[in-house]
């Protein structure tokens, strides 16, 4: 499989789609020879899409970790950092989170266990609720129940 | 039984603690707690200017600053679109591979002292001060070195730089067999480290673990290879793997050996980029390289990624519209992935291979909490 061809498989994925580099620029680092993906993923859809991204492990072969952001354009988010170390391509999930306040992301933690540090970190400091995640206070003062970072945009 | 472990133990770098529930002498589970140390520093980039968030990342991790500078400084670059001069590529090299020594130099010295072999420990940082000499001689400080810039470094090579590192580097040849004799294959050693506190290939990737940790493991995982970035596709080097030659592939003792095979490897490194120094800027205009790139892109938002001396740090940078500042820079520091997967290692494992375990492993509490 080469590069072009993994990034027709995850953007196959139901509830994905592409976010564009400006034409003149394509993403590609200056950094080195890896090319940058970036997707945004249907918060509802996740748990296909993570399975999906699991059954591909074979060549999206390295999960780094996650971040919580608050972006002033794209809102609440998580993201979600790939690597296909083989084919040089980074590939980026953001996956927008509901603003409802009961709503819950699909937990990641279950195909790859390095995942729950993270999230418990982004809850801890955005807020943003992962499926199945307590919400003790690991990171914050016992009894706070504000989020540091959680009004932030 | 539950065992507590206070929070400056001497067996973790900062503050971590950790609570382990025991049967005898053997460990049945173990639960790390982190937040002790929270600097806020990705707080404090929000609004910075790039040369302001220069000083503020090497907190993160002051004994490997060049690294997260190096991390900020490419993803600022590749949103600019500033190219890099090819000597500045190669000076920035040669800072991140004597650091990758020293920090190496300092992950012997501190397993020696866990296995108290106390003559390599302070063999090990008699040479780590040479490394962290030229340092300060290079950019003026030891640690926190503040030394990249956006375009390329801060100042050039200074004279009589250039020939006291080519010296080292083939003064730590014969250092290398000390190492060797002393700790590598030494029988106590060995006793110590071998079949302990073994990262699986498996767990590699379920933990996310990477840098020398992951390699000691038999996984190839070096982004100085797959990235090939700041110039490194241009230097011939080999990335050393594990392959659990007095035990098994991923135990304590394979992640000493990774560490002495990379210091050989980094210190090739050092000498391929300073021989093929081209003369040069070794920092680009970037003003103009700003305005130029105002015209033609209107990106904000980027990641980065370099190979520390623990492993990769993913750097992912938003500046505002007016492409002056930072919004956001979030760094995702290998240190948590690594304190992630202690608790499978330390399940099963005896009491006084606890320390062989947790000063393998190399967690810094600075780096888990930024």
């Amino acid at each position: 499989m080469n590069s072009s061809k993994l990034r027709e498989e995850i953007l196959k994925i139901q509830g994905t789609t592409e976010v564009p580099g400006p034409k003149e620029n394509p993403k590609k680092s200056r950094s080195g020879a890896e090319e940058i993906l970036t997707i945004r993923a249907d918060e509802k859809t996740l748990d296909v899409f993570f399975r999906k991204i699991y059954s591909l492990r074979g060549h999206l072969d390295f999960f780094f970790g996650m971040m919580g952001d608050h972006s002033p354009t794209e809102g609440k988010r998580v993201l979600y950092f790939f690597c296909a170390t083989k084919l040089s391509l980074s590939v980026v999930v953001a996956v927008n989170v509901s603003p409802e306040e009961d709503s819950a992301i699909p937990t990641l933690s279950a195909l790859f266990p390095s995942a729950s540090i993270f999230e418990k970190e982004i809850y801890e400091l955005f807020g943003y609720r992962f499926s199945g995640k307590g919400s003790e206070n690991e990171l914050r003062p016992k009894g706070m129940t504000a989020f540091p970072l959680g009004g932030l945009a | 039984l539950s065992l507590e472990m206070p929070l400056y133990s001497p067996w973790f770098q900062g503050p971590l603690s950790a609570s382990l529930e025991v049967d005898g002498d053997r460990v049945i589970s173990g639960r790390f707690e982190r937040g002790y140390a929270h600097k806020g520093i990705e707080n404090l980039l929000r609004g910075a200017g790039f040369a302001t968030a220069i000083p503020l990342v090497d907190r993160i991790d002051p004994e490997g600053a060049p690294f997260t500078e190096l991390a900020l400084c490419l993803a600022v670059e590749t949103l600019l679109g500033v190219t890099v001069s090819r000597r500045a590529e190669n000076i920035r090299v040669v800072v991140c591979e004597l650091t990758r020594v020293s920090q190496h130099l300092k992950y012997l010295s501190q397993v020696a002292r866990a296995v108290s072999a106390d003559t390599f420990f302070h063999y090990a940082l008699r040479d780590r001060e040479r490394v962290l000499g030229l340092l300060e001689l290079l950019t003026g400080a030891r640690f926190c070195n503040a030394y990249l810039r956006v375009g390329g470094v801060y100042q050039d090579v200074t004279e009589g730089f250039i020939e006291q590192v080519l010296d080292l580097c083939d003064h730590i040849q014969s250092r290398v067999k000390e190492y060797n004799d002393l700790l590598s294959f030494n029988s106590i050693f060995l006793g110590r480290t071998t079949y302990v506190g073994v990262l699986h290939p498996e767990m590699v990737r379920e933990y996310s673990v990477t840098g020398p940790a992951a390699r000691a493991s038999g996984v190839f995982f070096d982004l100085r290879e797959h990235l090939a970035y700041s110039g490194y596709s241009r230097f011939d080097f080999t990335t050393p793997l594990g392959s659990g030659e007095f035990g098994i592939t991923g135990d304590a003792h394979d992640r000493v050996l990774i560490r002495l095979r990379e210091i050989i490897e980094s210190f090739g490194l050092v000498r391929q980029a300073l021989e093929t120094l081209e003369p040069g800027l070794f920092r680009a205009q970037v003003c103009d390289d700003v305005l130029d790139s105002v015209g033609r892109s209107d990106e904000t938002e980027t990641t980065a990624q370099v190979e520390s001396a623990r492993g990769v740090i993913t750097c992912f940078l938003r500046v505002n519209p007016e492409r002056n500042r930072i919004d956001r820079a979030q760094f995702i520091m290998p240190s948590l992935p690594l304190l992630s997967a202690l608790p499978a290692l330390v399940a099963g494992a005896r009491i006084e291979d606890l320390s062989v375990i947790f000063s393998s492993m190399d967690v810094y509490a600075g780096e888990v909490d930024r």
